[in-house]
């Protein structure tokens, strides 16, 4: 059941989710955990569009933009290379950090390497239930570490309770909204599960047996969208009782889990940084994996772990992922910058999916402009989009400019 | 399987310590104690925490000093108080970091010696802090750090339209799948009705 939202989930759980989480806790302690719930709905509902989809034609999301126009195949190329790549590479350099932190003598380029080539073997296996199991029980074994490691510096239940309601807490609470309204609305995280559907056989050609599916599925997906927001709030707890009161902004994850030390004690600190490895790895697997099935999806080739054009995407990913560790950027700012870029190319995605599933013949599963239903959905859809333009436009931009 | 292997590798085959530095001592009734990285990047910023804890009733004034390296001042830059007055109340702990001390580029990479004075009552005491510095970033913060990985993967793209196109049929890219066509063995709760 949960194995594919857990799949979900580690695109969710990387650098990026700990990156906003750990700033959002250092400067506001809990009081935008709200944050990704409200995104986690817009996220939700974009990944049902994909989902219904390919329920109603048995057709690849990539279908979905050869459908409309096939110039958007070249536009999906090259976002799904430069974006699996980037998305990958951030995850490896994280996983350096946390390798060479451990161990200060191994160099940052063979941490990133040794954590990138691991997870090419693993994929090099080539099943798909077992990529499943491994990653709930990585997601289970990242929930622990971290909610360990938060509950041994102090957590404040009840402050953290109030984060859920919407608030607005002060001066330079809108840049990290945007920030992770980029990685909470993610193009991949939107094409995946249909890819996903086909690995497990879950097809009917009965519309009995595809409403089955898509009610199977919306909980699946729902899980790994909560499990985002569950894996924030130990983040938001450590970096609230350490770094805040210093006033002090985790800019590398070795800061947080130093300032853990003292206050925690060491087994705090190793499981703050086995649990930031955990999420990094699965999310550096989960990038390629999604950008693979895209590729192969895109020149109409076998959605299959275990193909030969799977396997040579593979490595062609892994070769500049983990050479790019060479660069040595901070992972924590890089991830904020790159999930604004994913903003950018957000909208166009989203357009031409909203175009397309509002067509009438989706049939059952269409989102109708005429019900309320559809237009809620719509709605939602439209409002990622334009945060999309907002974060991934005007944030950016700024960015640019003040540096 | 994994976790385990981690968890087992990091109990046994790491440091003492994560953080490098963590040193303790006492002044009569005040322990001290200090945690800090003993390595950074280059061009990043280091953060120490000192952990003052009052064992006796009363109140106590202590001073703390951040003392660079003598002559390589200008290695690091530091907008904070290199010295603080500290009121430990009785009985409690309080905590002071030294925040965003930025290890400069443009010098070589070596070993600094910095140092931490705790002073309490006319005595003093001295933490030798070592911090080693290595190669910190290939590309300053800013769009560079968006720019090159993603002109890199940009020119990847070539490579990948080079290979995948060995295995795709001519003119693939603009026609739409095959629909997917049900299994023959489809898993029971796919087939129930309703109930």
């Amino acid at each position: 059941m949960l194995g594919t939202g857990s799949v979900i989930a580690s695109f969710y759980i990387g650098t990026g989710d700990v990156s906003v989480a750990t700033t959002m806790g250092a400067q506001f302690g809990f009081r935008l955990w709200w944050t990704y719930f409200v995104l986690g709905i817009a996220g939700w509902a974009l990944i049902d569009m994909s989902v219904r989809y390919f329920l109603r034609f048995g057709k690849t999301p990539m279908s979905i933009f050869k459908d409309v126009h096939p110039v958007f195949s070249g536009y999906m190329f090259i976002t799904v290379v430069v974006c699996a790549l980037f998305g990958s590479y951030s995850q490896w350099n994280a996983c350096a950090m946390v390798i060479t932190g451990f161990l200060p003598e191994v160099p940052i380029e063979l941490g990133g390497a040794l954590a990138a080539a691991c997870g090419l073997l693993f994929l090099f296996g080539g099943v798909y239930r077992r990529l499943e199991r491994v990653f709930v029980v990585g997601l289970i074994a990242l929930i622990v570490c971290l909610f360990a490691s938060a509950l041994i510096a102090g957590f404040n239940w009840k402050e953290a309770a109030r984060g859920l309601i919407p608030n607005a807490p002060g001066e330079g609470w809108k840049p990290l909204f945007a920030s992770n309204a980029g990685s909470m609305i993610n193009a991949w995280l939107i094409l995946i599960y249909p890819y996903t559907m086909i690995e497990r056989g879950w097809f009917s050609g009965k519309l009995q047996g595809k409403v089955n599916i898509l009610h199977r599925a919306r909980l699946d997906y729902g899980w790994g969208i909560l499990a985002a927001g569950v894996v924030a709030l130990p983040l938001m707890a450590a970096a609230s009782a350490v770094a805040r009161p210093f006033g002090i902004l985790p800019r590398s994850y070795m800061d947080l889990s130093v300032l853990l030390e003292p206050l925690a004690g060491r087994a705090s600190t190793y499981l703050f940084l086995i649990g930031l490895f955990l999420a990094a790895w699965t999310a550096g697997v989960g990038w390629w994996l999604c950008g693979c099935y895209a590729l192969c999806d895109l020149f109409n080739l076998p959605i299959k772990m275990d193909s030969k054009p799977m396997r040579t995407c593979l490595v062609l990913f892994f070769i500049p992922s983990s050479v790019l560790v060479v660069l040595r950027i901070n992972p924590v700012y890089q991830i904020l910058i790159f999930a604004a870029f994913l903003a950018v190319v957000f909208p166009v995605i989203g357009l031409v999916m909203l175009y397309r599933i509002t067509r009438p013949d989706m049939g059952y599963f269409r989102w109708s402009w005429k019900n309320p239903r559809g237009i809620a959905v719509a709605l939602l859809d439209l409002y990622a989009i334009a945060l999309s333009v907002y974060v991934g436009w005007a944030q950016i931009g700024k960015l640019f400019v003040e540096r | 399987m994994l976790f385990v292997v981690l968890t087992l590798s990091v109990e046994f085959g790491c440091p003492r310590h994560a953080c490098g530095l963590m040193q303790s001592g006492s002044l009569d009734d005040l322990k001290y104690s200090v945690y800090a990285p003993d390595w950074t990047w280059q061009k990043r910023d280091i953060n120490i925490l000192v952990v003052l804890e009052n064992t006796r009733e009363e109140s106590a004034e202590v001073g703390l000093k951040l003392v660079f390296p003598p002559g390589k001042e200008h290695h690091f830059r530091y907008d904070g108080e290199r010295t603080i007055d500290l009121a430990v109340p009785g009985g409690k702990s309080v905590r002071h970091a030294f925040t965003n001390i930025v290890a400069l580029d443009g010098v070589p990479r070596q070993v600094y010696d910095l140092e931490l004075i705790v002073r309490y009552e006319g005595q003093e005491a001295r933490v030798a802090y070592p911090v080693r510095t290595i190669r910190g970033a290939a590309v300053s913060p800013g769009k560079w750090a968006l720019f090159l990985p993603g002109g890199v993967a940009l020119a990847w793209c070539i490579v990948f339209l080079a290979v995948i196109r060995r295995f795709a049929k001519a003119g693939a890219w603009r026609i739409p799948a095959e629909p997917f066509r049900e299994r023959d063995m489809l898993q029971p709760w796919i087939q129930a009705g309703p109930t």
